[in-house]
């Protein structure tokens, strides 16, 4: 009797690792990147969420510069701490 | 080697004396003082405050061989000492429209309570007065120095700095002094002061850190803050907001920058030649972890956000398929 397996995390990683291995499954990702989600990982984006997928190129490659998230929790609050004596 | 839970026996005895004394306050006063010993007593349940200005005694008398029962005596007149000082800071940073001064008849019960035992203990001449004295200069001083430095002079704090700020608990080192006499070797007050000071340094710097919103609101240009100017070549505070706070945080340097300090004042505590107090650099220990905590999850926080929004919506909202 095995043991059950535990479900993958899906990542980002394992989304765009598939692309590059799978032909089909990058055309469609390309064309359809929520539907496609769906489809092969059974996860929904929220429809207020744009989601676009680029290809680099041999001559052209992207930088992203992700969001700076100012409403993060920052590792320290004042509780954590006390006072100085 | 646990500096807080290897005296449990003896702060417990500590507390209990405490609300023994308490109980003797007048009716109208207890509540309040009881509360203080509630709110700051190591045995309640998420304590999570400093407790040197208890422990030290204990801690000082393993290195200089002082009697149990005189630590606990000097234990009891920390706590009350602590109090002491605590009505007098809630005191000074009342606000308009507060009114603190109801406190500072307790705070009047409180400080005899905190000199009751060294009377008993040191005659009038003894060297001990003298260096309570300076004790108590320096928490002046620095308690002005801070508004007086960067509101008047508008200057931004340096390392150098930092022993004065740290001076606001310079009540603490009173134990120092105490424990030093009492064992006959008053020529360790010095050695005992220099450690004791590195350790409020980098509690201080702790402080900051947890505190930065609280300061940046409240206009206190703290070492923490100041780094952070420092990092935008900046003089006016003014021109800070949470978010450059933030972006200092998290790509520059300024956590390095506080924690090379306290990385220091370790060094000092390890290196004192003659009046070396293991549990002193237990206690410090704990303050580099911190850091070292606060700096790994800086990192793994900013790792994140680097992987970009869908990767960190992944994360959060749906990390299994369905």
């Amino acid at each position: 009797m095995g043991r059950k397996k535990q479900p993958k995390k899906v990542t980002k990683q394992i989304i765009v690792e598939k692309a590059m291995a799978d032909e089909i499954y990058r055309q469609k990702l390309i064309a359809d990147p929520k539907g496609t989600i769906q489809e092969y990982f059974n996860i929904t984006v929220p429809s207020d969420m744009e989601l676009i997928v680029v290809e680099e190129t041999p001559s052209r490659f992207y930088l992203v510069i992700p969001q700076f998230h100012n409403e993060d929790d920052l590792p320290y609050s004042p509780d954590d701490v006390g006072m100085a004596w | 080697m646990d500096p807080l839970h290897d005296f449990d026996r003896e702060l417990a005895w500590v507390f209990d004396a405490c609300e023994r004394q308490i109980g003797t306050y007048p009716s109208v006063f207890r509540k309040t003082a009881l509360d203080y010993l509630e709110r700051y007593n190591v045995f309640r349940d998420g304590f999570n405050k400093n407790y040197i200005c208890y422990a030290l005694p204990f801690w000082l008398g393993r290195t200089l061989a002082v009697d149990a029962d005189i630590c606990r005596k000097i234990s009891m007149a920390g706590v009350f000492k602590f109090f002491y000082f605590l009505v007098q800071d809630a005191v000074m940073d009342t606000e308009p429209g507060e009114y603190k001064a109801d406190l500072l008849p307790l705070g009047n019960l409180f400080l005899f309570d905190f000199l009751h035992p060294y009377r008993e203990l040191f005659p009038n001449d003894s060297l001990f007065w003298q260096s309570l004295r300076q004790y108590f200069q320096e928490w002046a001083y620095s308690t002005r120095w801070e508004r007086e430095m960067f509101w008047t002079q508008r200057r931004i704090m340096t390392a150098a700095d930092l022993k004065i700020i740290a001076h606001k608990a310079a009540p603490v080192k009173i134990i120092n002094a105490a424990m030093a006499v009492l064992s006959g070797r008053p020529e360790a007050i010095g050695p005992l002061d220099t450690m004791v000071d590195a350790v409020l340094i980098s509690a201080q710097l702790l402080d900051d850190c947890a505190d930065w919103r609280e300061d940046f609101k409240n206009g206190n240009c703290t070492y923490f803050l100041a780094q952070v100017l420092k990092y935008y070549h900046l003089t006016d505070f003014a021109a800070l907001n949470e978010s450059l706070i933030r972006k200092a945080i998290y790509f520059g340097d300024t956590i390095q920058d506080v924690t090379a300090i306290v990385k220091k004042n370790h060094r000092r505590l390890k290196n004192e030649p003659k009046y070396s107090v293991p549990y002193l650099i237990s206690f410090h220990e704990t303050f580099l972890k911190s850091f070292a905590d606060l700096f790994k999850r800086v990192q793994n926080q900013k790792k994140a956000m680097l992987t970009g929004g869908f990767s960190r919506w992944l994360e959060k909202s749906r990390p299994f398929p369905e």
